[in-house]
């Protein structure tokens, strides 16, 4: 233990034993894919997600488990009072929480070492005792993409993570940014929100990202570009005849149809309406992929964690 | 040297009296080809009417029993004469189906011929449209939504609830923070967790304050706490009631358009309104994500775990406009007549459904008859009580024998009763259905109607021509050559021959029907289109030496002296008398030799075979017979004061009937006459205490027999058989004997008394009493008597003697 209770980095490295061949062996590896766990229970559908959501098989897995602090802080009052999900009212004591929180990070290790090596992935488990955002964000430092498990979507619709704290992690620089979902494995569609123009770059990157994972989870593609700010000033009719049937670039659409994608894409108004449609859209998908930008200003990861079901994919370059 | 006969012996028979040709002129065909089919159950018309009449008649117990021999077509004729004559009744088919309720007890349907198996197709098109619409109405953009949406509700009431506590923790200057296990609340104060050293400095009112918030906020927590399984009640609610909807508007609409098809039914229609309800309550077993249902492959619906349950498994099917069924089980076991429950072994368990039900024999005969072989059925354990019950329970209940066995209950189904209305037809030998009548009780009440098929059918120019006309049919069914008229007569004549009755032919078809496929082949192996005579008579011929191996040692044994009989000489106290030998279906004759001995006696004839308990009852009572009728007819006015003993030499088997008991009279006679018995002759025949002589049995086989004796020592012209003349209808004897006995080299003579017999054996005339009541002097009889006489007075002289030394030693005579 460390000298503040915690356990610091106490993390064991696994071996590299049994590790799957890449998918596409001349693709460049995606490096370092940093998870964060929350409950054991989460932990299979957090690793297979992120084999759909990367285009190459990860490098290394980086489990990381943050047993929260202020939990032991709050522990450490005589007055503090525990009531249980049984019903069971008593007294907070350290020693239980600590045993708890350990017992918790045992059972995240188990199932995470056991899925990792199901998946044929190198793997890292490493535990924290910290403030959880603090010590994800330190983590995410040393890591190429990052995927959150569906408890800490929960965590989030609980309050207990400020939607700040969600733009700040949106906003990390990393390749790839991913949080879960509990209704990945129901729904079907897969729908990206890019900026129109210009089509290359960001937008191109989320593009090729979303089809990939299109074609190798055989699901529909919708793609809604926002239109630029200006274009809001003018006419109705001009402005309807921006909301519509939009182009892609050659290679995605030619891509899409040698993968037997079904391909849509639309242009939608930008500001307040477009993100009202766009997250329309969204909230029914599987998975949503948004560029940094779109990530950053605006509102829309926010309410897809609070309100949609399916996983959400930050791409910051392909 | 042939002896001259005497004048009052019988005469022997003419060539043409022992045999009776078929005439193949008034056949009037050239060819069976030409034959039409004779109406069914040629000369059986006695069995038939009763079997028209037990087929035709519905009250209760009028069940048939068929008596009659093996191999008399019985099968054939009772299915073909059901077929003519049944009693037309509208059909019903039987289903079993799901009981929803208690599915331990599946449900029998009754539906009209030709809809049960309507009724599975359309369960299964039902179920797979199902498995199609309803998942599809769960993967539907407005179901997720509305699950969305009740979970978003649910969600936001929690979170209302959590931020709620949070803002009023805040306000109270508590921390309220989620555990492992639940919830924790703490005091803050100025944003700080207010750890025991801070708080104790504080105002003890503030203390109290704090911990009364504490406590306040505990409360509200528990109370949280405790709604959250009423809320999660609550959701599981709503999206049943929700799937309960989905599934309705994707299912309900296909399951009542079915429903409306069999409105008729009120039981179908019944079923296929809880076949709905457990649709609507079960949605999620059409889910292929359920975990329980994986959807099945096309038409594998009814082996699915789970879908089977709105299967339907057809028992008993007919089609709509069909004729009453006629079921032949020639396995008559306990399941194969009342049906069974199948297992299957799952995970190490034995587990069954009601599609697991298979039909019995009752099942498929049910509204129509049912076949059943006596004597098998009477083997299978416990069959025929359960027929029994069956029968007059009027409703067939699947039991298994082990359940009848097992003092343990096992896990099993108890499939509804189906009513039974069916008619059994039991076949079997005449003895089965004696003791059956005999020893069950129950057997009167089910089986009123007998049906006797007949043995055989007079040979009368009637049944001639319909005989053709049968073998024609036979020929015909079993695809073989067709035979000409000549053919025809012949195995009209083996017909008689196997009969043993120049007037009668069988109606064991079997044996025909057989010779037809033999003298067939032999016909096909010449290259002839047709069968005739000469292939049928090589077919008999090769079915005879095929099974003669032991009359042809016995015929050597004779010859090589092992078996002592003399066809030539003449012995006292000696004759050949005849017997029959029976192996399987073969029977053959044999003589076989008896001598007499006597001496003075009491009047006890000794019958050796008896003695050693070689000899059977009837056997025993021939001799019986002929002491009786020695002593009526030679010592009327004496005491019968001579014991005889008779046996059957180089007889180590038993000895049974009393068709020897004329030849054992004449060697009696002989013995006593001391008159020597010709060895060239034998003699069967009964005979009567009046000394008359009576049929016997195998009279063509025990005169063959001692001709081909004869043939082996060679024939000298002398031998012949004494056979009773009443037995000479019976005489269809092989052409060697009959051509034998044209060229006067072999003879039949038929014999009506004991007396014949004498003279014939003897050469002496046995003699008639004359009016004085003497017989000639000279005379077999005369000699008897004499004989008897003559020991009767030396009796008498022994017990005067006797009765003298007793006198004299002062002892009582014995009386």
């Amino acid at each position: 233990m460390n000298g503040d209770g915690t356990r610091g980095r106490s993390g064991r490295r696994l071996g590299h034993a049994g590790r799957r061949p890449s998918r596409d062996d001349s693709a460049p590896a995606a490096g370092r894919v940093l998870v964060a766990l929350t409950a054991a229970t989460g932990v299979s559908e957090s690793l297979d997600l992120c084999l759909h959501l990367l285009e190459q098989t990860p490098a290394e897995l980086l489990g990381l488990r943050v047993e929260d602090a202020s939990l032991l802080a709050h522990a450490r009052s005589g007055l503090a009072r525990e009531v249980a999900l049984s019903g069971l009212e008593r007294p907070l004591d350290p020693v239980r929480l600590d045993r708890q929180l350990r017992a918790q990070t045992a059972a995240l290790r188990s199932a995470f070492e056991r899925d990792a090596a199901r998946l044929g992935l190198g793997h890292v488990f490493e535990v924290v005792r910290g403030d959880p955002l603090a010590e994800l964000k330190r983590a995410a430092l040393t890591a190429d993409a990052l995927l959150l498990d569906a408890a800490a979507r929960a965590r989030y619709r609980r309050g207990e993570w400020p939607e700040a704290a969600l733009r700040e992690l949106a906003a990390t620089p990393l390749r790839r940014i991913a949080f879960a979902g509990e209704g990945w494995r129901l729904r079907t569609e897969i729908v990206v929100i890019a900026e129109q123009a210009p089509l290359a770059g960001p937008t191109g990157a989320a593009l090729s990202a979303a089809l990939g994972v299109a074609r190798r989870t055989r699901s529909p593609l919708r793609v809604l570009l926002l239109a630029a700010d200006d274009a809001t000033a003018g006419s109705p009719p001009a402005e309807a005849a921006r909301h519509g049937a939009a182009r892609l670039p050659g290679d995605i659409e030619r891509a899409a149809r040698e993968a037997r994608v079904r391909l849509e894409a639309l242009t939608i108004l930008p500001a307040g309406r477009g993100e009202a449609i766009a997250f329309a859209h969204a909230r029914r998908a599987r998975l949503t992929v948004l560029t940094p930008r779109q990530a950053a200003q605006t509102a829309l990861v926010a309410e897809l964690m609070l309100r949609g079901r399916g996983a959400v994919l930050v791409v910051r370059e392909s | 040297m042939k002896k001259k006969p005497l004048a009052a012996a019988p005469s022997p028979l003419p060539p043409q009296a022992l045999y009776r040709h078929c005439d193949p002129a008034a056949l009037a065909f050239d060819s069976t080809a030409e034959l039409a089919d004779p109406a069914i159950a040629v000369g059986q018309a006695r069995a038939a009417a009763a079997l028209t009449f037990g087929a035709s008649i519905g009250d209760e117990g009028f069940n048939v029993f068929v008596l009659g021999p093996s191999g008399s077509h019985r099968h054939a004729l009772v299915e073909e004469l059901l077929r003519e004559r049944m009693r037309h009744r509208p059909l019903a088919d039987w289903c079993y189906v799901n009981n929803f309720d208690d599915e331990r007890k599946p449900i029998a349907l009754s539906l009209p011929a030709g809809r049960g198996a309507a009724l599975r197709r359309d369960m299964e098109r039902l179920t797979e449209e199902l498995l199609e619409a309803i998942p599809a109405a769960f993967e539907s953009e407005s179901y997720r939504n509305s699950v969305a949406e009740i979970d978003q509700e649910l969600e936001d009431r929690h979170m209302a609830a959590v931020e709620s506590l949070q803002d009023e923790a805040k306000r109270s200057s508590l921390s309220l923070v989620r555990t492992p296990h639940g919830f924790a609340v703490a005091p803050i104060r100025d944003g700080e967790l207010l750890d025991d050293e801070h708080f104790e400095h504080l105002a003890p009112d503030e203390q109290q304050r704090l911990r009364d918030s504490i406590a306040a906020m505990s409360d509200k927590l528990r109370q949280h706490i405790e709604s959250l399984p009423l809320w999660q009640k609550e959701r599981r609610d709503r999206i049943k009631t929700l799937n309960r909807e989905v599934t309705e508007l994707a299912a309900g609409r296909l399951i009542d358009q079915l429903k409306s098809a069999y409105a008729d039914l009120p039981a179908v229609s019944a079923f296929l309104g809880e076949v709905r309800e457990d649709v609507l309550a079960n949605a999620r077993r059409f889910l292929p994500d359920d975990g329980s249902a994986v959807p099945p492959p096309p038409g594998a619906v009814a082996a699915h775990p789970v879908l089977g349950r709105y299967q339907v498994n057809v028992v008993a099917v007919h089609d709509a406009d069909a004729a009453p069924p006629v079921v032949y089980e020639q396995n008559p076991s306990l399941r194969n007549l009342l049906g069974r429950v199948e297992h299957m072994a799952q995970f190490g368990a034995l587990v069954t459904n009601f599609t697991m039900i298979r039909p019995g024999a009752l099942h498929r005969a049910n509204g129509g008859y049912l076949i059943l072989d006596a004597d098998r059925l009477l083997l299978e354990p416990f069959a025929w009580n359960a027929l029994k019950r069956t029968l007059f329970g009027k409703e067939i209940r699947i039991e298994s024998a082990g359940e009848l066995l097992s003092p343990v209950s096992t896990v099993s189904l108890e499939p509804q009763p189906i009513p039974l209305d069916v008619k059994v037809i039991l076949i079997g030998e005449r003895l089965i259905y004696y003791l059956l009548s005999e020893l069950d009780t129950d057997f009167p009440n089910l089986f009123k109607v007998a049906a006797d098929f007949e043995n055989r059918i007079d040979r009368n120019a009637e049944n001639t021509a319909l005989y053709g006309r049968l073998i024609a049919a036979l020929a015909r069914r079993k695809g073989l050559l067709p035979l000409n008229a000549p053919a025809v007569a012949r195995v009209i004549e083996h017909g008689a021959r196997l009969m043993g009755d120049s007037e009668k032919l069988t109606t064991k078809i079997r044996d025909i029907a057989d010779l037809l496929s033999e003298a067939s082949y032999r016909a096909g192996e010449a290259g002839a289109q047709l069968v005739e005579r000469a292939h049928v008579q090589q077919a008999i011929d090769a079915q005879t030496h095929r099974v003669d191996r032991l009359r042809s040692e016995f015929q050597e044994e004779i010859e090589r002296r092992d078996l002592l009989i003399d066809t030539t000489g003449a012995r006292i106290g000696q004759v050949n008398a005849l017997t029959v030998l029976g192996l399987g279906s073969f029977h053959f004759g044999q003589p076989s030799r008896i001598t007499a001995n006597v001496r003075i006696g009491d009047g006890q004839v000794i019958d050796i075979e008896r003695e050693i308990e070689l000899g059977g009852a009837i056997h025993s009572k021939g001799v019986m017979i002929l002491t009786a009728y020695l002593g009526a007819r030679y010592a009327t006015d004496c005491p019968l004061s001579v014991t005889a003993s008779l046996v059957f030499e180089q007889s180590y088997g038993g000895v049974e009937g009393d068709s020897a008991s004329v030849a054992e009279t004449c060697a009696l006679l002989s013995s006593l006459a001391e008159v020597p018995i010709s060895q060239s002759l034998a003699v069967t025949g009964s005979i009567n205490q009046h000394g008359q002589v009576q049929v016997i049995g195998g009279v063509n086989e025990k005169i063959e027999g001692f001709f081909d004796t004869c043939s082996r020592a060679g024939l000298t012209g002398d031998q012949g058989v004494l056979i009773p003349l009443d037995n000479v209808k019976h005489l269809m004897l092989r052409e060697d004997v009959v051509e034998a006995v044209r060229q006067q080299r072999f003879h039949v003579y038929p014999i009506t008394t004991v007396d014949d017999a004498v003279s014939l054996l003897t050469g002496v005339a046995a003699g008639e009493r004359n009016v004085r009541g003497s017989f000639p002097r000279g005379s077999v009889n005369y000699r008897v008597e004499q004989r008897l006489r003559d020991f009767a007075k030396k009796r008498e002289e022994v017990g005067q003697q006797m009765l003298v030394k007793a006198r004299k030693l002062g002892k009582k005579p014995r009386k």
